[in-house]
């Protein structure tokens, strides 16, 4: 056997795949005697070795993130988890029936109204279909919500410093920043989860400097992607 | 048709497949956080889908192209972000992002991250069978069954992308 045959047989080598029967022997025979391809097998070995400790280590957490990610799916499926044929089959929109059963002609009137309409208002009158940033409405316990005009953006970060740390918490559809502890979410990582999203951040309140009084504050956070929700603007006074 | 998903059957799956699909996602991006969160968004999108496979045991497969999917949605997200000025985020110095691997030994840390970075550059083709090898040690009947490709197609890439890798890493050897 050359090596150049034995090279594709030492992959399989690295990977522990049976050989193929008729050339087994010959491969093993030549990698045992030819010394370049024994290197080869030695210099891959590590490499797999190297490959699978670095992706396939199973972290200390994976039991814990897939315990949440279970959670998170019945979270959001509702409290049963239960999302039945039947549910989803009575659950559908009446719009969805009419526009499975409208004949396509009439869609395209219906676009050419809505398009003439919409459209028309767009370029003649300005932004009125564009959403404006609204203010942020601070809840206070006891009060009704007050309006407040944005902050200025030297304002509108996270900040590192660990001695009033809040969490965001996604309630209905408002966030809401408490301070640690009154939720009894454990600190120290972002729990990962997709709607009802939780931060484990640190947030500085450079105005007020030191911790904060047990309260919540209703803020406006939009998406910026997977990963990242950003204040729309600052709460604080 | 698949079975409604009970809270047994979410359990196996993610349990089955979680670990093969975060070392995946850990060959195709550097951070952990991000991949833990693109490891969920995966999985949860999988299983509220799941009414929609016909056969259970197609799950790693179907699996596997809705993560693609997902890491899609993010890299394109992540370019128009780029175009778009945002206030300033401070999360990577509240979390600084933990290496996807043993820091103990920067030497081996280092070697690591160079592989990595070479099998990044490798055809797609060749990657993936890769990446999906040493996420969890699959045997190459499941990385077929997870690529829909025959299993002797698995062999021949992941031996071509063994062979380009030594090739690119030779290149960059001083």
């Amino acid at each position: 056997m050359k090596c150049s045959e034995a090279d594709r047989w030492i992959s399989l080598l690295v990977d522990g795949e049976p050989l193929p029967a008729g050339s087994a022997h010959s491969v093993h025979e030549h990698v045992s005697e030819c010394s370049s391809c024994r290197e080869l097998l030695r210099l891959e070995k590590s490499r797999a070795s190297l490959l699978s400790g670095a992706l396939g280590a199973e972290g200390s957490d994976e039991s814990r993130l897939a315990a949440a990610i279970a959670g998170e799916f019945f979270t959001s499926e509702g409290p049963s988890g239960e999302h039945s044929r039947e549910h989803r089959a009575a659950a559908v929109r009446p719009w969805k029936l009419l526009v499975r059963r409208l004949p396509p002609l009439a869609w395209t009137a219906a676009a050419l109204l809505v398009f003439s309409v919409t459209g028309s208002g767009f370029w003649w009158g300005g932004s009125f279909l564009r959403p404006g940033a609204r203010n942020v409405e601070i809840a206070r316990p006891g009060g009704p919500a007050a309006p407040m005009e944005p902050a200025s953006p030297a304002k509108q970060e996270f900040s590192p410093a660990a001695e009033s740390p809040f969490q965001l918490r996604y309630v209905e559809d408002s966030w809401e920043m408490m301070p640690v502890g009154d939720q009894g979410v454990p600190m120290g990582r972002k729990v990962h989860r997709t709607r009802s999203r939780v931060f484990d951040l640190p947030i500085k309140n450079q105005d007020a400097g030191g911790p904060q009084p047990p309260r919540s504050w209703m803020l406006e956070v939009e998406r910026v992607d997977t990963r990242y929700y950003q204040l729309k603007s600052w709460p604080y006074e | 048709m698949s079975p409604e998903p009970n809270r047994q059957l979410v359990s196996t799956l993610v349990e089955e497949n979680l670990g093969w699909l975060r070392g995946w996602f850990r060959g195709r991006v550097k951070d952990p956080d991000l991949t833990d969160e693109l490891c969920q968004e995966s999985l949860l999108r999988a299983i509220r889908r799941l009414s929609g496979l016909r056969d259970l045991a197609l799950f790693p497969g179907w699996l596997y192209r809705i993560a693609e999917n997902t890491l899609r949605d993010h890299l394109r997200a992540k370019l128009r972000r780029k175009k778009v000025v945002f206030t300033p985020l401070l999360e990577e110095e509240v979390q600084p992002a933990a290496p996807a691997f043993d820091s103990r030994d920067p030497e081996k840390a280092e070697e690591t991250e160079r592989l990595l970075s070479a099998i990044r550059e490798l055809p797609p083709k060749l990657r993936e069978p890769l990446l999906l090898r040493h996420s969890r040690d699959l045997p190459y009947r499941e990385i077929a069954a997870i690529l829909g490709i025959r299993e002797n197609a698995v062999q021949v890439r992941i031996f071509r992308a063994r062979r380009l890798l030594r090739q690119k890493l030779k290149d960059l050897q001083p």
